[in-house]
């Protein structure tokens, strides 16, 4: 039943007008009404405020209305050319993220291949590492002259083979980023799936292959597209690799412009807008088709009223085969790019490893790090913020996942769109929108840590709703009509069945937003105050100021804090029922 | 009745959307009469910002005549007075400000309050704090080309009656804001890679003989634009055409790179030889962590330098207490920037640290090239075009 459904007292003919007040107010105040109500109005309300700041700067100049920003953005590059490359890396790093998350979730939740528990840890470290960093630790392994796979491949194919600086390196290092995003979305989707179709399939003797593409595969599409929405609208918007790998290689795409929009001075934010409001609508057509995609939803709702734990699949002959290869692929693109952060930490400056630079190690950066001022401030403060945020938008989105999902509301699509845009927008648009509003705002949240916590909530709000609408749409509605005929109150169906069954989702969405909100940096640069400094703005510092080991020392630093988090949270699963097998 | 119910249903998403945005609308409204373009607004009528130069042109009058200690105890019993704190928004890096600021504070017994981050969010953020009639920063140093837009925007305090610009370099006076330090712009190379005793030794030789990969930071068009104004056209000669031509035929040979830190990172790593707008404090600092990186001798004269600078935010509430941390800034802050970081201060009455007396530096025509900005971004941008061939 939907929250706005017809109920017994609308199927009644219209009475007289007092009546039906009444009967609107008794309605009104219903606690159903109430809490997803006000949901709905705080994730719009989150999500417009940057929107209409993005559209008055873009349309409204100083003489009026304008369409000059269009033609400033549009006239410092070639529209098609911009198109063309965006289009390329956004299918293209999707594809790769979707290929690897989808594969890793399926072999670590559906099949007996070894180092579960490692995999799972691994697989979320891309997600820790400052982007910034992240890309760099890649230029050092696939830059033409000094990258160490280069050297390594030199005796074989010749120097130079290959080149991170192209659109294939970019592809490649934001595909390895984005990968954790998809890796935890589809976790979430194999571990809620039903298996008795599948067992079904294979007492009828249905090969293993096309078991897994005429039934695992379609059973968990709602999620692969919540996650191919995700990382494409990600990939998208993100900044590091476009301009550190992309600038170099003449590889313009839509953020690197915008990037550069951003730093003119004065920066035109007109420009910028205008190219985050062409990302603003490549998103709605993605939204649009997203939800043509899982109209017919019911059909993939496989959490039913019975019980039942997902089949694991024995992989036979091929486990140690596929073991190796998993194994294979994390040293080459997790211990390898994250030993080459820890080796930048421990030298005066990045050269290429060798035995002798080894030996001249030393643990300074690590010293410098933790002597720098306000350091533990800026830890306590973006560890507290990102619980926040997490708790926040997970909240948020699974009661409006409800609306969206289980409502029949028409336009709903709307809402959920309109919480995607935050998405398109880059971090600063968001912080400059936030600075705008809240220091005109009646309430004094300006310089303090409250207004960083809505930046983050407003930016994060998309990832979660994702999170979330991807697991409501696998629970079946004869649960929450089985309590209902049996008397319970939609708050206490909301709390007892579908928050315990839309759990793994959220604990994943969870563990993403937490650890990403750890290194938001757009936003937080320009919203922090003297005294409420985070962790990214201090990386960004040491970043600004050329102290590249130190910021690979507190690169160490996150990721082992990180992995510490998600343990935590795995213990704190376990307790709950739900964790890593 | 299924249509009335759908009706109903998708009215009430559109009630709440409604009020959501007219929340949201209710939020912004108050500013919606400005332009949020990110053009610099012009809040000359500020009547806070009025107020404030008013208040600090009345501290300079008060201690007009005094100098020296009897001029800073003044000062410190008036800073005190207004509160004892003082709000100062750079892009200094902290390992640099945070000891200055320390050593401030022992000093006079006020307390600072420190914001730090790119200029170019410095400047926005200062922008949007003075045009929503919010007090945070009472003194801002950022660089000439940032802190030009805060003066053009009519929010910096005449520093007309500041004793102290007397011993800054004549080119780095401004009205309302002062040179703090300089930063010179140097061909920096990979020693390991480079015999610094080849190199052609002038730009116009760099742009046609450098036989080796340089790599040009996307960003430096203050840069460009002082090569080509003040040299290649202003002293040798050149159309800016045949100046285009040149580095166009240079940059088909070279490659491009974003980020000052990450390009030499990588020029120190050997990706690339050489760079040409390395800064000459970090790769002195690097050089002297035992990096392969250089930048003298060899290095093609005149060597652009580009001021940092310092202002007073005009409306402050704390007017004693900023012009004490400007001066401070401009007198002891001198010596601890040139001996202990390296730096080129601009006062004349400390001797430069970090480049050699005897090179011919120039300063880059801020003024001038925010005139022309527009203009060689779109040179530029041609020129960027042709990298990599």
């Amino acid at each position: 039943m939907s929250v706005l459904a017809p109920t017994a007292d609308d199927a009644q003919p219209d009475g007289p007008m007092p009546g039906r007040f009444r009967r609107l107010a008794r309605r009104a105040v219903q606690p159903k009404v109430l809490i997803l109500g006000s949901a709905v109005v705080v994730v719009a309300y989150l999500a417009i405020v940057p929107i209409i700041f993005l559209v008055l700067g873009t349309f409204v100049g100083p003489e009026g209305v304008t369409l000059d920003a269009f033609r400033r953005a549009y006239s410092r590059t070639d529209f098609s050319v911009l198109a063309l490359n965006s289009a390329t890396f956004a299918i293209g790093a999707t594809t790769v993220s979707l290929t690897i998350g989808a594969l890793l979730a399926f072999l670590t939740e559906r099949t007996d291949v070894r180092f579960k528990r490692v995999i799972f840890a691994s697989a979320l470290v891309p997600l820790v590492i400052p982007g910034l960093l992240y890309t760099i630790s890649w230029i050092f392994l696939l830059s033409p002259r000094i990258g160490v796979y280069n050297k390594v491949l030199e005796p074989i194919v010749g120097p130079g083979a290959l080149d991170v600086f192209t659109i294939g390196g970019l592809i490649f290092v934001e595909g390895l980023a984005e990968a954790p995003v998809a890796f935890l979305l589809m976790v979430a989707a194999f571990r809620s799936m039903d298996p008795s179709l599948e067992e079904s399939a294979m007492m009828s003797g249905v090969p293993v292959r096309t078991l897994f593409r005429r039934i695992t595969l379609p059973l968990v599409r709602p999620a692969l597209f919540g996650a191919f929405l995700l990382t494409f609208v990600k990939n998208l918007q993100t900044f590091e690799g476009p301009a550190l790998l992309g600038v170099p290689g003449d590889v313009w795409v839509f953020t690197s412009q915008i990037w550069r929009s951003l730093n003119f001075l004065p920066p035109d934010y007109g420009a910028a807008g205008a190219l985050s409001l062409t990302l603003v609508l490549v998103t709605t057509l993605g939204m649009w088709i997203y939800y043509r995609s899982t109209r017919g939803a019911k059909r993939y709702q496989t959490i039913s009223g019975k019980g039942f734990r997902p089949r694991t699949i024995a992989l036979g002959p091929m486990r140690d085969v596929v073991s190796g290869v998993v194994v294979i692929y994390f040293v080459l693109t997790i211990i390898v790019p994250v030993l080459m952060l820890v080796y930048m930490s421990t030298q005066k400056f990045y050269s290429i490893p060798t035995l002798e630079r080894l030996g001249r190690a030393s643990l300074d950066s690590y010293r410098e790090v933790l002597e720098r001022p306000q350091i533990l401030d800026a830890f306590t403060h973006s560890f507290m913020l990102s619980i926040a945020t997490g708790l926040i938008v997970l909240g948020l989105a699974a009661l409006v996942s409800w609306f969206t999902v289980r409502s029949r509301v028409r336009g709903r699509w709307l809402l959920d769109n309109l919480m995607l845009l935050p998405l398109s927008l880059p971090g600063l648009v968001i912080g400059v929108s936030l600075l705008f509003v809240y220091l005109r705002f009646p309430l004094p949240i300006y310089g303090t840590l409250w207004i960083l916590l809505i930046a983050y909530v407003t930016g994060k709000l998309p990832h979660g709703m994702r999170y979330a609408s991807a697991s409501m749409y696998q629970i079946g509605s004869d649960l929450d009509e089985s309590a209902q005929v049996s008397g319970a109150s939609w708050l206490e169906v909301f709390r007892r069945i579908y928050l315990p069954l839309l759990f793994p989702g959220l604990f994943a969405g969870f563990l993403f937003i937490v650890l990403t909100t750890m290194r938001e940096l757009g936003s937080s640069l320009l919203l922090y105050s003297p005294g409420n400094e985070v962790i990214s703005t201090v990386i960004w510092e040491m970043y600004a100021n050329g102290q590249f080991t130190q910021l690979a020392a507190l690169g160490v630093i996150l990721i082992a804090i990180s992995l510490c988090i998600v343990a935590a949270a795995h213990l704190v699963a376990r307790r709950y029922g739900f964790q890593a097998r | 009745m299924v249509a009335s119910g759908r009706g109903s249903r998708s009215g009430k998403l559109a009630c709440a959307l409604g009020l959501a945005g007219t929340l949201a609308l209710g939020a912004i409204a108050p500013a919606m009469a400005q332009d949020p373009s990110g053009s610099a607004p012009a809040v000359h009528s500020n009547p806070e910002v009025a107020a404030g130069k008013a208040r600090i042109q009345a501290v300079y009058d008060e201690v007009a005549g005094l100098t020296g200690e009897e001029r800073r105890a003044k000062l410190v019993e008036m800073a005190l007075a207004e509160g004892g704190e003082v709000a100062f928004y750079g892009s200094l890096q902290p390992e640099q400000s945070g000891p200055i600021l320390v050593d401030f504070e022992n000093l006079t017994g006020v307390e600072t309050i420190h914001y730090r981050a790119g200029g170019n969010t410095v400047a926005t953020k200062i922008l949007e704090e003075v045009d929503a009639g919010f007090t945070g920063a009472d003194v801002v140093a950022i660089n000439a080309a940032e802190i030009i837009l805060l003066d053009d925007a009519g929010i910096l305090a005449s520093l007309a009656s500041e004793p102290l610009r007397e011993t800054l370099l004549e080119s780095t006076r401004f009205e309302n804001w002062l040179g703090v330090y300089l930063n010179a712009f140097v061909y920096s190379w990979n020693t390991d890679l480079v015999d610094a005793s080849t190199l052609p030794g002038t730009h116009e030789g760099m742009l046609a003989d450098f036989q080796g990969t340089m790599a040009f930071d996307i960003d430096n068009y203050d840069w460009f634009f002082a090569l080509t104004n003040d040299y290649l056209i202003g002293e040798l000669g050149w159309t800016q055409e045949q100046a285009v031509e040149a580095l166009k035929a240079r940059m088909a040979k070279s490659r491009l790179s974003s980020g000052t830190t990450l390009t030499l990172q990588l020029l120190a790593a050997g990706e690339f030889d050489l760079s040409p707008t390395g800064y000459a404090s970090t790769i002195n600092q690097m050089s002297a962590d035992g990096a392969p990186v250089g930048w003298y001798p060899g290095q093609p004269e005149p060597v652009f330098v580009r001021p940092n600078g310092i202002g007073i935010v005009a409306n402050t509430t704390r007017p004693a207490s900023a012009i004490l941390l400007l001066e401070y800034f401009l007198s002891d802050a001198q010596e601890t920037l040139a001996t202990r970081f390296g730096r080129t201060p601009a006062s004349v009455e400390v001797s430069s640290g970090g480049i050699p007396e005897e090179l011919d530096t120039r300063m880059v025509d801020i003024e001038a090239f925010a005139e022309k900005e527009d203009e060689y971004r779109a040179l530029w941008d041609e020129i960027v075009d042709a990298a990599g061939g």
